[in-house]
Formats: C-alpha cells, sequence, structure tokens
C-alpha cells in the first residue's frame, strides 16, 4: 500500500520541479521583451540623441497613427501586398494539391520538386528574381528582346504598380508550396469511403469536390491562410534584397518601416511603439478571420 | 485501363509541368550565372538560357579566395547547430510539461507561446539588441547564439507539444509504476517514441536559424561575426554593383545543403506541417 501512495506524493511536486526551469525562461524570453517594448513605447529613447530618455506618455502612439504619413502608407502597401499574395498561394497552392492527391505515379519525387522554392530563404530568394528581373543583363529582358517581345530595357521596378506586382509575384513563387503541402495533407486524410460512397450514388468528380473535399478542407485552408497572413506581416528580407522598400516608397511593408525607424533612424522608442500599433492590426486582423469563419458556419448551418 | 483514364493520367502530368518549370527555373537560371564567364554574363545578345561559351569555376573560386565566404559559413554553421541544440533542448522539457503536466496556467501558457509567432520581429528584437549591448555582445556571433532560441524555443515547444499527446500516457505511467523517475519515462519511453517529431522540431530550427536574416543584419556587421545571408548580401552588392557571379554562386553554395535535406526528410517536414497547422 505504500508504494501508490509515493508514487502520488511524487506526482504532486514533481511536475514543478520538472517544468520550472524551462518554463520560466519561455516566459522570461516572451514576456521581458513583450513588457520592455511596452514600455520603451511610452518614452523618448532616441541612440542618435543620446541614452537620455523621458516619459511622453502616448505621444509615440498619436504620432504613427496621425501624423506619420510613411508609416501608415506602409500599412496600404502591406494591404495591398497581402490581398492579391494570399489569394494567389491559396488558389495556386488548392489547385496543385488537389492535382498532386490524384497523380499516382511519382508523386513524392514530384512534390518534392515543387516544394524545394519554399526551402530557400527569402533573401536568397529575392536575389534570385532580382537578377532575373534586372534591368541590363536580366534574364526577363535580354530574351523578351531578343525575342522582339519588349524594345527597351524595361525597369521592372520602376513603377510602383509593377515593384508591387514583383514582389506579390516572388512571394506566391516562394509560399506557394507551403500552401499546397498543407492542403495536400489535409486532403490525404479525408477518408476515401466518403468518395467511393459518393461515385456509388452517381456524384459527379465536380459534385464530390464542392460537397466532400471543400467542406472537409475547411480548417486546413484557414490554419493555412492565417498562418501566411501573419507570416506576410513581417515581411522583410525579401523587400530587403528585391526593391528595399522603392520606388519611392510604394513597397515599405510595416516591418521594413519599423527596422528602418529603429536601426536607421535609431528612434527606439518611436519603433517599439510602431511594433504594438502592428500587433493591434494583426489581433484585429485574426479575430475580424475568426468571425468571418464563425459567422459563414452559423450561415451554413 | 480505359482510354479516357489514361488520358486522364497523362493530363494531370501534363498540368503539372508549367508550374514545375516555373518552381524550379529561378534555381536553374541561378545555377547557370554562377557558372558563366563574365563576358558572356554580361552581354546582352547572349541568349540567358544556356551557356554558350564554355562553363567555368571562376566565380566560385573568388568567392571562396577573394571573399571571406568560408568564415560566413563557419558561422553560419556554428549559430545555427548552437542555438538548434540548444533550442531543441529547452522545448523537449517545456513540451512534455505542457503535454503532461497538469497544473494550473498550462493551458495559457500554450496560448502565450502561441502569441510570440504573431508579434512582429521587432517587438522581440528592440529589447533584443538592448540586451546585447549591455551584454557587450554588439557585433558578435555569440548574440546571434543568444537570440536565435528567443523564436526557436517558443517553436520547437509547440511543434514537440502537438507530439507527446500523441504517445499514450498509460505507457509511461506503467513505467513509473514500475520504479521509473520521470526523467527515465522521459528519456527511454517518450523520446524514442516522438523521434519524428524530433526530426521535425530539429529540421525546422535549422532551417529557421540558417535561413534567418533581420537578427543577423541588425546584430552582426564586421566580416568576421556575419553569417552567410548577410555576408552574401552585404559585401557583393556594393551600391549599384551586384556581383551577379559570386552572388549566385554564394546563393547556391548557401541553399543546396538545407535543399538536400529537405529532399530527404520531405516526409518528416509535412508531417510537422500537418501537426502545427492540421491538429
Amino acid at each position: 500500500m505504500r508504494l501508490p501512495m509515493l508514487a502520488l506524493k511524487r506526482r504532486q511536486w514533481e511536475p514543478f520541479a520538472f517544468a520550472s526551469p524551462s518554463l520560466v525562461l519561455i516566459a522570461l524570453v516572451i514576456m521581458f521583451p513583450l513588457a520592455y517594448s511596452f514600455y520603451l513605447s511610452f518614452l523618448d529613447f532616441d541612440l542618435s540623441v543620446g541614452p537620455d530618455a523621458n516619459f511622453i506618455g502616448a505621444r509615440n502612439y498619436t504620432e504613427s497613427i496621425l501624423r506619420d504619413g510613411r508609416f501608415v502608407g506602409s500599412i496600404v502597401n502591406t494591404a495591398i501586398i497581402i490581398g492579391p499574395a494570399l489569394a494567389a498561394e491559396l488558389v495556386l497552392g488548392l489547385g496543385l494539391a488537389l492535382l498532386l492527391s490524384r497523380v499516382a505515379r511519382g508523386r513524392p519525387i514530384i512534390t518534392a520538386l515543387l516544394a524545394i522554392p519554399a526551402m530557400v530563404s527569402p533573401v536568397m530568394a529575392a536575389m534570385a528574381w532580382r537578377m532575373m528581373f534586372g534591368v541590363k543583363y536580366g534574364a526577363i529582358n535580354n530574351l523578351g528582346l531578343q525575342l522582339g517581345i519588349i524594345d527597351v530595357y524595361f525597369d521592372w521596378f520602376g513603377s510602383s504598380a509593377l515593384a508591387r506586382a514583383s514582389v506579390v509575384l516572388v512571394d506566391v513563387w516562394h509560399n506557394t508550396p507551403f500552401m499546397m503541402l498543407v492542403l495536400l495533407a489535409g486532403i490525404q486524410s479525408i477518408p476515401t469511403e466518403l468518395y467511393d460512397a459518393a461515385r456509388a450514388d452517381g456524384a459527379t468528380p465536380w459534385q464530390s469536390f464542392w460537397s466532400i473535399t471543400l467542406p472537409l478542407l475547411k480548417f486546413t485552408m484557414a490554419v493555412g491562410l492565417m498562418i501566411r497572413l501573419i507570416d506576410l506581416t513581417k515581411l522583410f528580407g525579401l523587400i530587403f534584397v528585391l526593391t528595399y522598400g522603392g520606388p519611392g516608397s510604394s513597397t515599405e511593408t510595416v516591418a521594413f518601416t519599423t527596422y528602418l525607424a529603429g536601426f536607421k533612424d535609431f528612434r527606439m522608442s518611436y519603433a517599439a511603439a510602431l511594433s504594438y500599433v502592428i500587433v493591434g492590426g494583426v489581433l484585429l486582423l485574426t479575430l475580424l478571420f475568426l468571425w468571418i469563419q464563425r459567422l459563414r458556419e452559423a450561415r451554413a448551418a | 485501363m480505359s482510354r479516357r483514364a489514361r488520358w486522364a493520367k497523362i493530363l494531370q502530368h501534363v498540368l503539372l509541368i508549367p508550374f514545375l518549370v516555373f518552381a524550379l527555373f529561378p534555381f536553374y537560371h541561378m545555377a547557370l550565372t554562377s557558372l558563366k564567364q563574365d563576358r558572356e554574363l554580361y552581354d546582352r545578345f547572349a541568349v540567358p538560357l544556356i551557356i554558350k561559351q564554355g562553363p567555368t569555376l571562376e566565380h566560385y573560386t573568388k568567392l571562396i579566395r577573394e571573399t571571406e565566404f568560408l568564415t560566413w559559413t563557419k558561422n553560419s554553421l556554428m549559430v545555427t547547430i548552437l542555438a538548434t541544440t540548444a533550442s531543441i533542448v529547452i522545448g523537449t522539457i517545456a513540451a512534455y510539461a505542457l503535454s503532461r503536466l497538469k497544473f494550473r496556467g498550462v493551458n495559457s501558457f500554450g496560448t502565450g507561446i502561441f502569441v510570440t509567432y504573431l508579434v512582429p520581429t521587432s517587438l522581440l528584437f528592440l529589447p533584443l539588441a538592448q540586451v546585447v549591448n549591455w551584454l557587450g555582445l554588439a557585433d558578435s556571433k555569440w548574440a546571434l547564439i543568444l537570440t536565435y532560441p528567443t523564436f526557436l524555443v517558443p517553436f520547437c515547444t509547440w511543434l514537440l507539444m502537438g507530439y507527446f499527446r500523441t504517445v499514450p500516457k498509460e505507457v509511461e505511467e506503467c513505467a513509473m509504476v514500475d520504479g521509473a523517475t520521470r526523467i527515465q519515462a522521459l528519456t527511454r519511453i517518450v523520446l524514442p517514441i516522438a523521434i519524428p517529431g524530433l526530426v521535425c522540431a530539429t529540421l525546422f530550427a535549422f532551417t529557421l536559424s540558417w535561413n534567418e536574416f533581420i537578427y543577423a543584419l541588425t546584430f552582426t556587421s564586421s566580416s568576421e561575426q556575419i553569417t552567410a545571408s548577410v555576408g552574401v548580401t552585404s559585401e557583393l552588392i556594393r551600391g549599384d554593383i551586384y556581383f551577379w557571379g559570386e552572388l549566385m554562386a554564394g546563393a547556391i553554395l548557401g541553399s543546396v545543403p538545407i535543399v538536400i535535406l529537405y529532399v530527404f526528410f520531405l516526409d518528416y517536414y509535412v508531417s510537422g506541417l500537418t501537426a502545427g497547422a492540421v491538429k
């Protein structure tokens, strides 16, 4: 009788002893930066002025939203890039996943080949495309001229619309494989009996796609979209190499402006405030996303 | 097989071809550029899709002899291996604690870990820049080894929690009734079952730190301390001049190890995505 009692006692203190070092570490790693940034955002700490800082209340926040045209512009830019990129990644990813799920021969190797773009870093991806889009000696211009499709050396990053489109194109190239792999895994987890039953009842492939695949894939799609949405709000490396925010400031994303504020202008406090404005935005977007999701489900039910 | 079914099969493969070309062409072009002689590379009338004047390794030899590329790669390797190892160890213990042990606040802790993924990178690295300065680690690769775990540990913990939950609790309890300690239960029973999860977390952590850019860009700057991704972009692009041959050689050498790793471990990668995304 004593042994189980001992085991029980051990069970009560052991969890804490076991968990505390790593959990304290994680808590520190999460809590410290969040809290310190929050504190920083109410000061006027500016490394280019000096190490002294004063408490200035919410002035950084009001400046960022009301008077900083560049930051507000970067929110608009981020939105303009996120919309088409997310849509294209979802549609292409879904299409590829559906195609791949039907391919019987050579599926692993084709999947691996299609997934390669997602493995390289954003910086390397941007570099490869930067070169192809180069004004002189770029593959696209050279080939276009030689084939007579274009008649001048075209600057693909020359106008804001083209530069944004190029950023979207590179991001779609880089991240569609992620969506494809997530959705492929989702499709493969749908039991095949459902399709067999539908076929036995005389459903066309189109019908079984709409009434089996899509509804059962909804959750996977939502999670994939959400991860991509969050990633896109952090878009930095790709911009840094591909356009450096240009032309003008038309491809400056929120992450890029915050980086400039903190590490080019050395306005640490202001950059912290910008970060918190972004957090607010991302939270709002996530909640909106979940709300729409719930609304849709309510309507469906 | 009916004729129609066979045509459908062929059509599926044919439909995939444009996507394969789109996905792989940039890599082909990278490899091509890195192997082209400069006079062909900077010739407007040369066809960009093939090498006509003979391949050369001069960009690779230049990259290795005339730049600090080997040092950058060594730095990348050191930072990646140390940060990954530390994160996996801490993440494993934390994930085990969170998935097995029932105590108050365990759920909000899990949510908190996910929240770190939501917040912008700048929110984390502004304070970390201060810490790095206080510790006197400015412009040192040790700053990276210290700061990478701040995003790797939450990520590994989150991923591994999913795997540990799939290991039935009863197996461990049996062992513990038989006199095994908690640590023995973890190392002898749970970890061997969760090996796919560990491989997956290692793979993700390795890639995340190998490909990391923004921390490396802000915390290090001198040629002896920077990692490969920063070195290639900061020292092979001088103002408006791009040393394309060397840049692409660097990009190829920096990406090939990761790509090979993934092609071998693609199943683990996918299972990690689904553990994180689908469950």
